[in-house]
Order: structure tokens, then sequence, then C-alpha cells
């Protein structure tokens, strides 16, 4: 039963394409460039400074006022340094978008989610509707906020921040389709070079998840990065929960009517009046 | 094989809403379930249960807006709620519910007569009322919460317990007759409660271990807001503990929400619940690589390309 549909804007064939991007771990060398890039163009305040001790993150996760978020891992048994550079995912069927209740969180015309900031009034449904932990409420202004995938420079026909900043092209911005292409072929060339553990992390569904508009070349398991391994999709199936509930509820109000109609019955019939009982019930 | 995991940092976010959203749970719930039994007793021409019902209903529903605008991040915005009427959302949905029966409920305490030319409207949403908050909490990507069938029938049913509660003591405690009936109603709402609880802790596994041995389920929920009403009663105890039971039985009720938020977020902010979560039902995920450790100790790869692998109901 699927009479609810999850996303709200099918786009037009004729609009311009899903543009998203495709973050190529591989080619990573954690230089935070996208993170500052990021900060810096939109004017985001520093979240403090904090030494985790985890490897050379010390941003740690995603979150109002951070939007790009580079991820590190020393992997000693494998002789490897995983990096990877974390941003919203931008779901084809985001659970932040279906959850919004002001209509603040949109598909824009680039097949991107973004919060309209004069709407948004804090409610905090997408900060737990989020599998990946991406969005959050800032709580100095009371409003949510998470990467617009440079919506302000993509209507000028302009890549986003962190794109133009990464230095070895491992984020790459484009028609999402044309990703995709792109991003089999490089996992393609990878396993020919010997690194077989090369793999796509959202170009395809993700079991019950649908595709990411912002999706991953990843080469270890998703936990290792700090990702879901299966992302769940709140909303698969709310139409039967939104159903079983209603069903309860009218259970519990046939069985109420039944039930108190009895009562009905038996004060009618004369029982309450009797005055031995009327006595017995006052001295309790 | 050490399990994979990224440091101790979480993966998800813990839910931003406060003391107040548990509040309103439950006198949101209970304002619809006693508004329900009110409208089923003023059919039932039980004049006393339904005038009991109808007042509480009304005075619970009084702080309920009150207590969600305060929530808000922006309050000042809080009418941007009815901007859109977006059903799939359980918040949109609540906020029209609760829009449409915030005044029919207040009507029907005011001018009984009227209420029943509004029955048609009042009862369908505040049936949706008792429940929807539950819907909400399991569309959420909430280790404890995530697509848990349970939580809407849950709160239904413990909404629908708690206005039995509340009219029961209302009645006792202004020396009114209690009927037989409406005991034994308030004793199924809590068994039809209890039975989901039960559900709602095994579909969540063990990320529900923190709720189950929360004292404020096992001696507040369940203690306090089931057992002892139900002993109360089989009993036959005076009528002082009889009040006692009536109150015992609400706080259990509000104990339930407190709970179920509280422990929510515990199991947001905890990574080996949130992993726990993620990796359920996993096996047959799309991805090449599984979270069991494969003989070698590297992760398999299948070829470039990816088929969706299409995953069954977890």
């Amino acid at each position: 039963m699927d009479f609810l549909p999850l996303r709200t804007v099918v786009p037009d064939p004729g609009t311009p394409q899903e543009m998203g991007f495709f973050t190529d771990t591989t080619l990573c060398i954690g230089c935070k460039a996208c993170e500052v890039a990021c900060k810096q163009w939109n004017q985001l305040p520093s979240d403090g400074n904090v030494f985790t001790g985890n490897s050379y993150d010390n941003t740690s996760h995603l979150g109002a006022t951070t939007w790009r978020h580079v991820a590190f891992k020393e992997q000693l048994e494998q002789d490897r340094w995983l990096m990877m550079s974390d941003v919203c995912k931008h779901c084809q069927e985001a659970p932040c978008q279906i959850s919004c209740p002001t209509g603040s969180l949109i598909y824009n015309e680039f097949g991107d989610v973004y919060v309209q900031p004069d709407i948004c009034n804090g409610c905090g449904y997408c900060v737990v509707a989020c599998p990946f932990g991406v969005i959050d409420r800032l709580e100095t202004e009371g409003h949510a906020h998470k990467c617009t995938l440079c919506y302000d420079r993509q209507k000028d026909g302009m890549e986003p921040a962190c794109a133009k900043a990464c230095p070895t092209a491992s984020i790459q911005f484009g028609p999402v389709e044309d990703l995709r292409v792109k991003a089999r072929e490089r996992v393609e060339q990878l396993h020919q070079q010997g690194n077989r553990e090369a793999y796509l992390y959202g170009a395809d569904s993700i079991g019950e998840y649908a595709p990411l508009n912002s999706f991953f070349l990843l080469e270890d398991h998703p936990h290792e990065y700090n990702l879901p391994e299966q992302p769940r999709q709140p909303f698969k199936n709310i139409e039967e929960r939104y159903a079983q509930t209603f069903a309860t509820a009218a259970g519990l109000l046939a069985l109420g009517a039944w039930m108190l109609g009895r009562a009905a019955d038996t004060s009618r019939s004369g029982a309450a009046s009797q005055p031995e009982l009327i006595a017995e019930r006052q001295m309790q | 094989m050490k399990e994979k995991a990224y440091y101790d940092v979480p993966m998800l976010k813990p839910p931003v809403w406060k003391w107040e959203i548990a509040a309103y749970f439950f006198l949101g719930g209970l304002s619809a379930g006693s508004f329900l039994i009110s409208r089923i007793a003023a059919r039932r021409r039980l004049e006393t249960v339904s005038r009991a019902g109808a007042w509480i209903a009304a005075v619970a529903a009084l702080p309920c807006a009150p207590l969600l605008i305060a929530d808000l991040g922006d309050k000042s915005r809080f009418h941007h709620m009815l901007r859109i009427f977006q059903p799939r959302s359980p918040m949109n949905l609540g906020t029209w519910l609760l829009t449409g029966y915030s005044p029919l409920c207040m009507l029907a305490a005011l001018f009984p007569r009227t209420a029943r030319w509004t029955d048609p409207l009042s009862v369908p949403l505040a049936m949706g009322m008792t429940g929807y908050t539950g819907v909400l909490l399991s569309a959420t990507a909430n280790p404890l919460w995530c697509q848990n069938a349970w939580l809407g029938p849950l709160f239904s049913a413990s909404a629908v317990h708690s206005g039995a509660s509340a009219i029961r003591l209302a009645l006792e405690t202004t020396g009114k007759d209690v009927p037989e009936q409406l005991t034994h109603f308030e004793h199924a709402c809590s068994v039809v409660k209890t039975v989901s609880l039960h559900g709602m802790m095994q579909t969540a596994g063990p990320v529900a271990k923190p709720l189950r041995e929360d004292p404020l389920v096992r001696w507040g929920a369940l203690a306090a807001g089931v057992a002892f009403p139900y002993l109360v009663d089989k009993l036959k105890m005076p009528r002082a503990s009889r009040i006692l039971s009536g109150v015992a039985a609400l706080g259990g009720a509000w104990a339930l929400r407190q709970a179920l938020l509280k422990n929510g977020k515990k199991s947001a902010e905890d990574p080996k619940a949130n992993r726990q979560l993620s990796s359920r039902g996993a096996q047959e995920s799309a991805l090449p690589v599984s979270s069991s450790p494969s003989p070698a100790g590297i992760p398999d790869a299948r070829a470039g390309t990816q088929t969706p692998v299409n995953v069954g109901v977890p």
C-alpha cells in the first residue's frame, strides 16, 4: 500500500537534471580544503577548537554549522589511512524533507534538498528523521541547517565551494546520472588495479533506502566511515502504521461502547437504585 | 576481528525535544482518551461519566498547543505548521488534528448538547490524536523508535487508558458512582497497553534493553500504572486506595512517555545502538560488504556495477 508517495516533487523531464556529488574517497588527501571552503562561502561560525585524538578528525561529525566533515581512519593492519569528505547525502527520498511539517525542507530545481531558512520554525523533527545524522538545529537561533549543495552558487552557474576547492577532484559535482557513469567506471578501474574492496555507496538503492544524489566511493565497511550499513527509511510503510494505530483506537472505541452499554443497561434496570447497594458503596 | 566502528562518535543526532514534548504526549493522549469515553458515555446516557470526561478532555487540551509552541526553536513562527497539509508527516498531520480537535472538545464541555452534532468530525480527530504521536516517533531514524509499528497502538491504548483512569479518579474524588464497566474498560485498555509495550520492546530488540530496565518503566508504567490499579480493584480496596490508584495510573502513563523519550535520546547518543540499528536486517543489503567478518578478514567486493537488491521488510 503506497498511496502516500515519498517524494513530493518529481522533476519535469524538461527541467535541469538533478545535480549532486560524487565523492571518491580514494583520491582524498585529507587536506580539509572542502571544510574550509564550505565554512567560508556559507559564513558558518566555528564549532570550537577541540582536539579529539581521533586521527586528524577534530570536526567529528556534520551539524548545523558544519556541512563538510573530513573523516580519518588509520587502519594499521591494512597499512591504510581512510579519508572521506562527508556531506549531506541529498537523498532522493529524503526523510528530512518528508518529515518537515512547515514545508521548509523542499527539493529545489536542481533536485537537491534545501532548507528554506525563513520558514523553518525549529521543531526538530528533521533532526531525528535523518538516518545519517546530518541535519541539526542550531540552538543559538533555533532553526535547522545543513548543506545547501551551494544552491546560491548553482543558480549562478557555479560549482559548489567544496568541489571548487578540492585539489584532487575527490569531490566531483555534476548531473547525478553522469556522475554515476563516471563512478562505475572508476570502480571498475580500481578493481583492475587490484583494489577489489572499492565499491559505491548510494549510487544505487541501499536495500530499503533510495539512492543518494550525493554518493560515495568507499574502500571499507560503511561503519568505518561512520555511515550506516543499512540506512533506515523511517517513512517506509507509514500508511500501515497509521492504519494499525487508527484500528487500535477504533477497536478500543468499539470495546468501550459495548462495555459502557452494559453499564447503562445495569443502571437502567434499577441495580443502582437499590438502597442497600447505595449504602454499601457509601460506606467504602 | 575488531568491530567496524568510527571511534566512539555516534552516527545519529539525538532528539532536541525536552520535557514539554513528554508532557504534551501525556496530556494530548489523556485529553483525546477522555473525550472518546465521554462521547461513548453520552450516547449510552451515562451522564456523570460523560460530563467528567468532557471536562477532563477540555482542561487537558488547554496546555497542549502552548507546550508544543514552547518546544519550538523559533516560537514566533509556530503558525508555519499550518502552511501546508502533508499527512505523511505525522507532525503536520498532528498539527491539523490538534487544531481541529481542540475547539471541538472545548465545545463539547461547554455545550454538551451540541456535541452530538460534531461527533462525526470530533471522534475521528480524537482517535487520531490518541495515537499519531506514536507513529511520529516510529517515523524517525532513532534506534529505539525507528519503524516500530507498535508505538502508535501503544500510545493510542495508553491514551484511552489514561482517559478511563482520569474519569474514574474524578468520579471517586467527587463521591460519584463509578460504573463497574468503566473500571473493567480501564483494565482492558491496560492489557492492550501492556501487550503493545511488550511488542514494542521485542521489535526494538537489543536496543530496548535500557528501556526495559528503566525504573520509569518497571516501577512507573508497569507497577504503578498497570499492576497497582488492577490489584486495588480486584481486592476491592477502599476509596482512598482507589483514588491513589487513579493517580498512579496517570503517573504511570506519563512515566511511559518520559521513558520512551529519555531512552530514545540515549540510544541516539550511543554509538553501539546506532550500529545495531544500521546492521539490523543488513545481511541482504545491496552493499558488497557485510558486518560479519569474512574468513580472510577483508570485505568481499562484487563487480563495480551494483544491481539493487530488493530487501524485504527487516
